[in-house]
């Protein structure tokens, strides 16, 4: 119960930081060839963290499915649909960001990058997982059937990953030697993955609640 | 093997009592060759550029329709009730269907590529890597397909909700054979990349669906 209690507000406080931190002088971005670049590419800091989240979420998607389809229990169905919704958000977001600064970047919303268009199929595999489980009514066969789709779709994920190793690309690739230099600006980063990573833990904690107190007011609805 | 092989030609010899869902394929696809020679014009200038994707939007529509209807069919009879009774590891039944699906898509695809040479005057150039891009491709379709057919069988709204699970998983599929398909169309025959990429996505899919089969079609 504690931990429930305090997770919430040490991620308001980690947030608070991590957005003081990305709008700190320090932390400007610089090109390739040293030059600083504009304002606008400070949303890589959000952009980031945001993918890593949605891969991570769709991560757990997979292995609530598997865990739900060798030992069964409601627990790991109620764990992959919560994770499921806060990854197509966050992966929404990865897309929502990154056009943004793509239109600043290459005067463009949208090319047909591979990386591109591999984060768009992923967005797409995990609404089709959501259309799925809503197309089930029966709690047991969409928990099996969902976790069946949760396995299957969790190809998107290292293909999204790979993409840049796969085909060539014009996005950029962050974590790799001249990806991104300074001290500052890699504390930054690494401050906006763990505020981010516990912003996803607190909403599904959430989100898991919020689940648990839907099936308790069904089961008093059939009582009645 | 022998029952995998068995389920199989079951499924084909009822299929080829009614031709039912044969004939809507082969139909389909050709109206969609038809439809795109509208669209494009009469005499489109650079055919070599365009045959690939209307060559693979033709399969996988068409091949959706065989799919859908593949379990379907079983589940109005009762016949899938029976199919699980048989004495066969549940995996048989899903190679037994992969098989019967991938010899449909065969004929369609045998029938729908002369019908696309001859409607639009066009000579396929290096006509077997294209078999051999054509055969990783459908069988990648067809694995993901026969899996996600038992899926979405059990839902309500299965005939709409298959494609919409099924295309995104196959984009993979899709994006490698189109671009394997350009390339040996304008005599690259250099497509390595493509192929790994299909035949690695056709191992793991096939090993995932032998996996996990039995829990689609559990009651």
């Amino acid at each position: 119960m504690e931990v429930k209690k305090i997770l919430p507000w040490s991620t308001l406080a980690i947030m608070i930081i991590a957005i003081c931190l990305i709008f700190h002088p320090a932390s400007t971005v610089y090109g390739p060839g040293g030059e600083v670049l504009g304002d606008y590419y400070r949303i890589f800091y959000f952009h980031v963290p945001l993918a890593w989240v949605a891969y991570f979420a769709f991560f757990v998607v997979f292995i609530s499915s598997i865990k739900y389809l060798q030992e069964g229990g409601q627990k790991w169905d109620i764990f992959a649909l919560s994770s499921a919704e806060i990854g197509v958000i966050f992966c929404g977001l990865v897309l929502v960001t990154g056009m943004i600064w793509a239109k600043s970047a290459w005067g463009v919303y949208w090319i047909w990058d591979p990386r591109l268009t591999t984060s768009l199929v992923l967005w797409l595999l995990y609404a089709a997982y959501l259309m799925l489980r809503s197309a089930v009514h029966e709690p047991e066969r969409r928990a099996r059937l969902s976790s069946v789709f949760g396995v299957v779709a969790f190809v998107g994920v290292p293909l999204s990953y790979l993409s840049i190793h796969l085909w060539s690309t014009i996005h950029p690739e962050v974590f790799k030697s001249g990806g991104i230099e300074g001290e500052f600006i890699i504390s930054t980063l690494l401050v906006n993955l763990v505020a981010f990573t516990l912003l996803y833990t607190s909403l599904l904690l959430m989100r898991i609640d919020v689940e648990r107190m839907n099936e308790k007011a069904q089961w008093f609805k059939k009582g009645a | 093997m022998r029952r995998c092989l068995n389920i199989a030609w079951k499924d084909l010899r009822a299929e080829f009592r009614t031709k039912q869902m044969l004939n809507s394929m082969l139909l389909f696809s050709f109206l969609i060759v038809a439809i795109f020679g509208f669209a494009f014009g009469p005499y489109p200038e650079r055919i070599e550029r365009l045959a690939p994707g209307v060559l693979w939007v033709a399969f996988t529509f068409a091949g959706m329709l065989g799919l859908s209807r593949s379990f379907a069919s079983e589940k109005e009879q009762g016949c899938l009730d029976g199919l699980k009774l048989c004495p066969v590891d549940r995996s048989a039944i899903y190679i037994g269907k992969a098989i019967s699906n991938l010899i449909l898509m065969f004929i369609m695809e045998g029938v729908t590529i002369p019908v696309f040479i001859v409607l639009f005057d066009y000579s396929i150039p290096n006509l077997g890597e294209i078999g051999f891009v054509v055969l990783l491709g459908t069988a990648g379709f067809v694995f993901v397909g026969t899996l996600l057919s038992a899926l979405t069988v059990n839902t309500r709204t299965r005939e709409i909700l298959l494609p919409v699970i099924l295309f995104p998983v196959l984009v993979p599929v899709i994006v490698s054979a189109v671009s394997a398909t350009t390339k040996v169309l304008s005599g690259v025959l250099n497509i390595l990349d493509e192929l790994r990429i299909l035949g690695t996505y056709d191992a793991i899919f096939f090993i995932v669906a032998l996996l996990i089969f039995e829990y689609t079609i559990e009651e």
